[in-house]
């Protein structure tokens, strides 16, 4: 039985290097575990959790009209598998920590993502925009705003339209969400 | 004691009895020529020849496996896609959609009332988790049998769409127009979907 068993170790060293490599590929996927972020929404005076997976997308996407508005959601919804978005807004600074978000960013320091923006203040916080590309085409987008009251992590799965995507703030009826700070006088669409 | 001692060295001379009855009981012993027979333990050549192939066959077999796990644990990541019947209802709907808008969406008879510019921040209360009651895999009726509840869960559903859109787009912006891009990824700026 020797030879079996030395046979089988030979030929299973391969397979066991296959696995690895189909592991490494499936781990690099777009979608983030934000579920673990769950507990802060105890901390939380107001918590907004949006899960829109691929199923719901499309769902919706059918009930999505024909003027301007809908449409420009349409094309930008169309292709992507999932839209998650959890913002966590505090009565008081410091009621989240830099460690509540490590789980996340051990998640985006995994090969495929890019950081692509950063910004940094101390009094407004810091906004880090991360992609994930797959063949030269972007396969995920995840964003990171950490305001001292707020914070918020979006996460979107499939080929995102970036343009598209930062035209939307205003639309839909509702004006900006006025995040900058600043009172300038934006021209509205 | 005066003893021929011949015999002990070329079997020549007068042999000893005790000798010669020595000789004849160890005799039995003394080598016999015969042909060289395998011990039946020893036939085993033969069944080794398998030996590679069934270690061939349990490391296709672990592959298999292997593979089928990934496959499953892949397949149960995404979303399963809609059945045949329901994928020809849903054309069905968008054609009948397409032919009458007034059975597609009913528009918003009024357009939605602007908010004032002094509003700061859209009040994003209540936890929406209306994503994760919907049915998921249950075939959606055509529009126009739609119930009233079914109905709202649907906007609802849309509304969350588009809050999850706005507050993307907002932070995007926020980042854009605050941020320096991080060097080395600059070729993503321009990169569209």
């Amino acid at each position: 039985m020797k030879p079996f068993f030395q046979n089988t170790l030979k030929l299973t060293f391969p397979a066991a290097l296959l696995l690895l490599a189909m592991s490494a590929a499936s781990a690099q996927e777009p979608r983030l575990q934000i579920s673990n972020l769950d507990y802060l929404a105890g901390k939380a005076s107001q918590t907004v959790d949006v899960n829109v997976d691929e199923h719901l997308l499309q769902m919706t996407a059918k009930f999505l009209g024909n003027d301007p508005d809908d449409k420009e959601i349409k094309d930008l919804v169309s292709g992507l598998k999932g839209i998650y978005v959890k913002v966590f807004e505090f009565e008081h600074e410091n009621e989240y920590s830099a460690a509540d978000v490590d789980s996340i960013r051990t998640q985006l320091r995994q090969p495929g993502w890019a950081k692509i923006l950063t910004f940094t203040s101390k009094k407004e916080g810091s906004v880090e925009v991360y992609l994930m590309t797959a063949n030269d085409r972007i396969s995920g987008l995840a964003l990171l705003a950490l305001d001292p009251k707020e914070l918020t992590i979006v996460n979107i799965v499939g080929p995102v339209d970036l343009s598209k995507l930062s035209k939307l703030e205003g639309n839909f009826g509702v004006p900006d969400l006025h995040i900058e700070a600043p009172a300038k006088t934006k021209p509205k669409n | 004691m005066n003893m021929n001692d011949d015999y002990l060295w070329d079997r020549t001379g007068e042999p000893d009895a005790e000798l010669q009855e020595l000789e004849e009981v160890l005799g039995t012993l003394r080598y016999q020529a015969q042909p060289l027979t395998m011990p039946s333990e020893m036939k085993t050549e033969a069944r080794r020849k398998y030996f590679p192939a069934l270690a061939i066959a349990a490391a296709v077999s672990l592959l298999v496996i292997a593979l089928g796990v990934w496959l499953r644990i892949q397949h149960q990541r995404v979303a399963p896609p809609p059945h045949n019947a329901e994928k020809k209802n849903n054309e069905s709907r968008e054609s009948v959609a397409n032919a009458s808008p007034t059975l597609a969406e009913p528009k918003n008879e009024a357009p939605q009332p602007k908010r004032e510019k002094n509003e700061r921040r859209v009040h994003l209360n209540n936890k929406l988790t209306l994503a994760q009651s919907l049915p998921r895999h249950k075939p959606v009726a055509p529009r126009e049998e739609l119930s009233p509840d079914q109905r709202a869960e649907a906007e609802a559903a849309k509304e969350q769409l588009r809050l999850a859109l706005r507050v993307a787009s907002a932070k995007l912006n926020l980042a854009q127009r605050k941020a320096v891009p991080a060097p080395n990824n600059t070729r993503f700026q321009h990169k569209v979907g």
